[in-house]
This record gives structure tokens, C-alpha cells and sequence, in this order.
């Protein structure tokens, strides 16, 4: 099938979906961010009937990788409720979590793929993994490494994404947490080679690195995908199986993304042989921070928590940079609507919305634990007013928001301390999330 | 209503009846141009409105352009060559060790809608390759995608190899993608930047001059 033909069939499918769910009940409020019950199971049958139907597309062979409902259904209940992070004393158990769940998500703060210069590496994610709330490493992008640059896809690549892994670790074993888990490794591969080779490497135990292995959208594959999940099988690594959907390309709105994204993780366990769910949403010009971009996560994450029960990873960024209050408060609001939806661990702290040069900084994960503490335990209303406020305060600014500080600017490089401005911003915003936020911080 | 506005409107509705509708226009006699630019083009245009709007995605501006192609073949006999409108060809490709494609495309679907002819060598493409294919078709602008940062620098390299080989002043080369800005253009001499699909589509028919240039 041309794939032309497939993204046809595909959206046919998706606007009679979306038709059948608006028409039964309306179309979901996009201001309750924490989706209920009933619209979380809509977007779940929803998610199957559309998986069922239209298969997922191998670019490569252009093949459609047909899948019955019941072999859907089968595969999402087999899948683990629980796995194990890091090692030794960093060793985390991600349980199973539902809304009002009185236990935070496990929290994984860096910069997430932004970019860096090679002396602001190590001690910015030093300031990340120093943190106490931090239960997991996720590294960002060296831009180069003794004078070679980062491409993707040339030997380049296999160098500097070597050197990236060996910082990580090193950012770890300096913070006193040795065995903290690192995320999908090493942090910048994107060529399968670099991956294999950089993974193998290290050689670090199973539980401390996942190899990622990502869907593209919507419900597409390749034949790279099908060789990192037996890369996965063979070294008994447990695949970070990462769905993102795009608002505005196939999908138009955050219900179609969100039934595309549930399909997405259905449909990549049928090859990754995973049971966690890293999901992700962005919009068509880029930005992955509105309210829009966050009801599409909580209401994937919903659906499965109802449905299936699996480990959900949800991924937040900023549009703002550090050392800003709107980075702060951004972070602040999808740790609490991450929380308050069930979801099982938190992929944040990053700003800039991960483009640009060394703009990130520790504080930013301190703001991701801190927020998501003071979140267990709400109910979605209470929730979804707190996230409704937060969003009044910024939500107008995301387009063009404000950059804020590279690293070096709101750190000391020598001790790993924010500035006394950086601290006294963090603090005064945090006492504002109380005061004026209704969030009632316990760290 | 006008024949061109119900041309337009059927269009925009994505109604498989709009083909007849131009048929029908002819036959009464109306301008074969007007058609073109009062109905089609006016019809189109909305469909990219309501994408920018998140009414339509990227399937339905799909169908758009399909049934516009048709229309088109259907006026095309009785057009004037002397008229007919003819605009620049466009060679697009995501840089090489890139695979990320939607962004890419989107830019690709827009600009042909503004009739433009495109070349869309794909993703993950070598530079030479994207160069040969300008030279080949006789491209005005060299379009290069890049959603990492890791690939970037593949777009500056084709700006590199176009200077190397004494080509770049027969192209108009712009850059875009998510990590790409106005800075990084100019620091690696692009002639441009476009922040999203329909920037893109203005900037090239800026850098076309009115947009008729071969």
C-alpha cells in the first residue's frame, strides 16, 4: 500500500472515531486537562477500534502490519504493571498509579534532549541528578566533543554520543547516585549504529538505560524499529516504547491525537514486547506546552490506566527558559496534571522546549518532584482548577516566551549552586503556587 | 453566488462535484483563468486557512489538492499558454542522517497548492543528491528540513557544497524545522527561514518575486 493510501484510510477512520465520540457526548471540555472516566474509556475503544482497523504502516516494506481487535486486547493484558529502575540504592519501583493515587509518579528530570556545549554538560546535569527528587537521569545533546561535531548518522554520531554516555554516568556517580537510572542511552543517539554500539559499550545493568524506540506518526514503523526491539530482547533491556502525535498534521485536535497516541502504544507492544508507555505530544509548528498538548497525554494516560494498567511515562517541557517564573510555573502545571491523572513517572525539568543551547537547569527538575508531591492525593476537579490558573498566567506567552538564562548564568560552575537571584525566584514562585495557586507544597 | 465562489466553496468542501463545477463553468464561457484564479486557487487557499485554523489536517488538504489537480487538468486546453500561470520549481528534501518527514511534507503539500512544482527527494538525503536534482530540473529555490539539532549542520553542508562547486548563487536555498531559527539561517547563509508550513509558502513566493519566475 502506498503511504499515501494508509495516511487516507488513517484519517477517514480518525474523523468518523472523533465523530462518534463528540456525537455520543459532546466534545470533551479542553479545559478539564484531567480528562473523567467515561471520556478515558471513549478514547480507549476508541484507540482499538482504530488500531484493529487500519493496522500500523511499515515504511520500509510498505506493508500495513495488520493486528485483530483480540489480538490488541490480549497483548495490552499481558503487559507488566509494575518494572524496576536503576540500581542498587538508586533502585525505584514504578508502580501502578490512578488518580488520587496519595504516592507521587517516579520523577526523571535533565535536559531532555536540548542541546549543549561541552564544558556545560557535566555540571548542568550534575545540578540536575544532585537534586533529591531526582530518581532518574535524562540526558541532553552534546553539540561536540573535542573539536567533532554532532551528525547524525556519521561516524561523528558513534563519538560524541560515546562521550554523552560517559558524562551522564558521570553526573550520577558525582550527585552520590551511581546506580540512578539514565533513561533511554545513550541521551543523543539516533542512528541505530550509534545506539547499539554506545549501549553495548557501557555495559550497564538492565535496569539503569532503556533503549528507546519510537513510533512515528501516525502509527508508522521501519525496520530500524523491529532491530532496536530484538537489540532489546537480546540483552534483556526493557524498550522505552515512545508514541508521539502531532496535532495539526494527521490529527486535528487533542481527542484525535489522544486515540491516535492510545492506538500508537497498542500498537508498538505488539513488537517492542514492552509494558511501559512514553507519550508525547506536539503541535505542528513545534510546541509541545499548551493545554491542548497536555489533555492529549492525560487522556492516553487515562485510557490506560482504565484499560490496561501498564507504567505511563508522560513527558513535560517548558516553552520558557530558566530562571524565568512562567518556566517554573509551566513545569508546575503538567506535574500536577500528570500526577492527577494516574501517569507512572514524569520526563521533565527541560526549558526552551528542548532547542536551545545550554538553557537548562537543576531547578527545574527540583520544581517537577516538588509540584508533583503537592499533587498526590487531589482529586481531578481540584486538579484541573489548579492547572486552569496556572494556564491563565502563561498560557498567552507560550508563543513567545521569554528565554531566560543559559546555565552558566544562573549556576556557579564550580560549587553547583543556582545563583542567590535564581534561589530567590524559585522560592518566591513557589510561595505564589500556595498563596495564589492553591498548591500545597510538602518538600 | 458566482460560478468562481461556488468553485471555491466546493472546493473548500472537498465535494468530488467541484470538477463538474469547472466543467460547467467552461461550457457557460467563463474565463478559464478566473476559474483558475478566482475558484481553485481562492478554494485551496481556505482549505489552508482551516488547516492553520486545526479545522482540516494534513489528509484533508490532500484530498483538496487532488480534486484541485483534476480541475486544473480540466481548464488547462482551454488556457492561453501565452497566460497560463508558471511558477518556480521548488527541490525539498529533509538533510541527510534526518528522518523526520511531516514537517517536510506539510511545506511540499503547500507550496504545490500555491503552484509551485515540486521535487520531493525525501528524507535522509545526501547533498550532492539535492544538488544534482536542482541542477536537473532546473529548480529556483532549494528547500532543507532539519528536526535536530544533530542535522543541522547537513543543511549549512549543502550550502558548503553549493559554494565549493560554484553553484550557490543559481539557487534560493531556505531552512526549516523545529531547532532551525532566523540566526541559524543567516549564520550558515541561507536565504531563508520560515517558522512553519505557510511562512514557508510566503517566503518562497517572496524570494520568486511575483511568483512567475522558471
Amino acid at each position: 500500500m502506498k503511504e499515501r493510501d494508509f495516511d487516507l484510510a488513517f484519517a477517514k477512520k480518525l474523523r468518523q472515531l472523533y465523530a462518534d465520540v463528540t456525537g455520543s457526548r459532546g466534545m470533551p471540555d479542553p479545559d478539564r486537562v484531567v480528562p473523567d472516566d467515561e471520556t478515558a474509556d471513549l478514547v480507549f475503544a476508541a484507540a482499538v477500534e482504530l488500531l484493529a482497523e487500519v493496522g500500523l504502516y511499515n515504511k520500509d516494506s510498505q506493508r500495513v502490519v495488520q493486528v485483530t481487535r483480540e489480538e490488541i486486547l490480549e497483548i495490552a493484558s499481558s503487559r507488566l504493571s509494575e518494572i524496576e529502575l536503576g540500581t542498587g540504592a538508586e533502585r525505584v519501583t514504578v508502580r501502578e498509579r490512578k488518580p488520587g493515587s496519595t504516592f507521587p509518579p517516579v520523577i526523571v528530570t535533565g535536559p531532555v534532549g536540548g542541546p549543549f556545549t561541552e564544558e556545560c554538560y557535566l555540571p548542568c546535569h550534575l545540578s540536575y541528578a544532585q537534586e533529591p527528587t531526582c530518581q532518574g537521569l535524562l540526558g541532553g545533546v552534546l553539540l561536540s566533543w573535542q573539536g567533532i561535531e554532532n551528525m547524525a548518522g556519521r561516524p561523528n554520531e558513534l563519538i560524541v554520543t560515546a562521550a554523552e554516555g560517559e558524562l551522564i554516568a558521570r553526573a550520577a556517580e558525582a550527585a552520590g547516585k551511581p546506580g540512578l537510572y539514565l533513561g533511554p542511552f545513550p541521551p543523543g543517539g539516533i542512528s541505530p549504529e550509534a545506539i547499539f554500539c554506545n549501549h553495548s559499550a557501557a555495559s550497564l545493568p538492565p535496569g539503569q538505560a532503556q533503549i528507546p524506540i519510537q513510533l512515528m506518526p501516525e502509527l508508522k514503523l521501519s525496520w530500524t524499529k523491529i532491530d532496536l526491539a530484538l537489540y532489546c530482547q537480546a540483552h534483556g533491556v526493557h524498550p522505552w516504547t515512545d508514541i508521539v502525535s502531532v496535532i495539526g498534521a494527521f490529527c486535528r485536535n487533542a481527542l484525535e491525537s489522544s486515540i491516535s497516541q492510545t492506538a500508537g502504544v497498542l500498537g508498538a507492544w505488539t513488537f517492542t514486547g514492552g509494558s511501559t508507555a512514553s507519550v508525547w505530544s506536539t503541535d505542528i509548528e513545534g510546541l509541545c506546552t499548551r493545554k491542548r498538548n497536555l489533555w492529549t497525554n492525560c487522556a492516553t494516560t487515562r485510557a490506560l490506566e482504565r484499560n490496561v494498567g501498564n507504567p505511563v511515562f508522560l513527558l513535560g517541557y517548558a516553552s520558557a527558559g530558566p530562571c524565568t517564573e512562567m518556566a517554573l510555573l509551566e513545569t508546575a502545571a503538567y506535574s500536577v496534571a500528570y500526577t492527577a491523572s494516574g501517569g507512572e513517572l514524569i520526563w521533565g525539568g527541560s526549558t526552551c522546549n528542548g532547542v536551545d543551547t545550554n538553557a537548562y537547569a537543576g531547578l527545574q527538575g527540583r520544581m517537577v518532584g516538588e509540584a508533583a508531591e503537592a499533587a498526590c492525593g487531589l482529586s481531578a476537579d481540584r486538579a484541573n482548577q489548579i492547572i486552569e490558573r496556572l494556564f491563565a498566567a502563561f498560557e498567552a506567552d507560550l508563543p513567545v516566551a521569554p528565554k531566560g538564562l543559559t546555565f552558566d548564568r544562573c549556576y556557579d560552575l564550580d560549587s553547583i549552586r543556582p545563583t542567590r537571584q535564581y534561589a530567590q525566584l524559585y522560592q518566591r514562585t513557589k510561595d505564589a503556587l500556595s498563596a495564589d495557586f492553591g498548591l500545597s507544597f510538602t518538600l | 453566488m458566482t460560478a468562481f465562489e461556488e468553485i471555491a466553496e466546493a472546493l473548500d468542501r472537498l465535494d468530488e462535484d467541484t470538477v463538474e463545477l469547472v466543467r460547467e463553468a467552461l461550457a457557460r464561457g467563463e474565463d478559464p483563468l478566473e476559474i483558475i484564479e478566482q475558484g481553485i486557487v481562492v478554494g485551496i487557499r481556505t482549505c489552508g486557512d482551516k488547516l492553520a485554523a486545526y479545522e482540516y489536517g494534513v489528509p484533508e488538504l490532500l484530498v483538496a489538492g487532488e480534486l484541485a489537480q483534476e480541475c486544473i487538468k480540466v481548464v488547462r486546453p482551454h488556457l492561453d499558454p501565452s497566460k497560463a500561470p508558471a511558477k518556480a520549481t521548488v527541490v525539498i528534501a529533509t538533510v541527510q542522517g534526518d528522518i523526520h518527514e511531516l514537517g517536510k511534507n506539510l511545506v511540499a503539500l503547500l507550496l504545490e497548492l500555491a503552484g509551485f512544482t515540486i521535487v520531493d527527494l525525501g528524507v535522509d538525503v545526501a547533498p550532492m543528491a539535492i544538488i544534482d536534482k536542482a541542477e536537473e530540473t532546473g529548480a529556483t529555490v532549494i528547500a532543507l528540513s532539519s528536526l535536530m539539532v544533530t542535522t543541522m549542520p547537513a543543511q549549512q553542508e549543502v550550502i558548503t557544497y553549493l559554494r565549493d562547486t560554484g553553484k550557490r548563487e543559481r539557487f534560493r536555498v531556505i531552512v526549516g524545522g523545529a531547532p532551525t531559527s532566523r540566526s541559524w539561517a543567516d549564520s550558515i547563509g541561507a536565504d531563508g527561514w520560515a517558522a512553519d508550513a505557510q511562512a514557508a509558502v510566503a517566503l518562497v513566493e517572496g524570494l520568486c518575486g511575483s511568483g512567475d519566475r522558471q
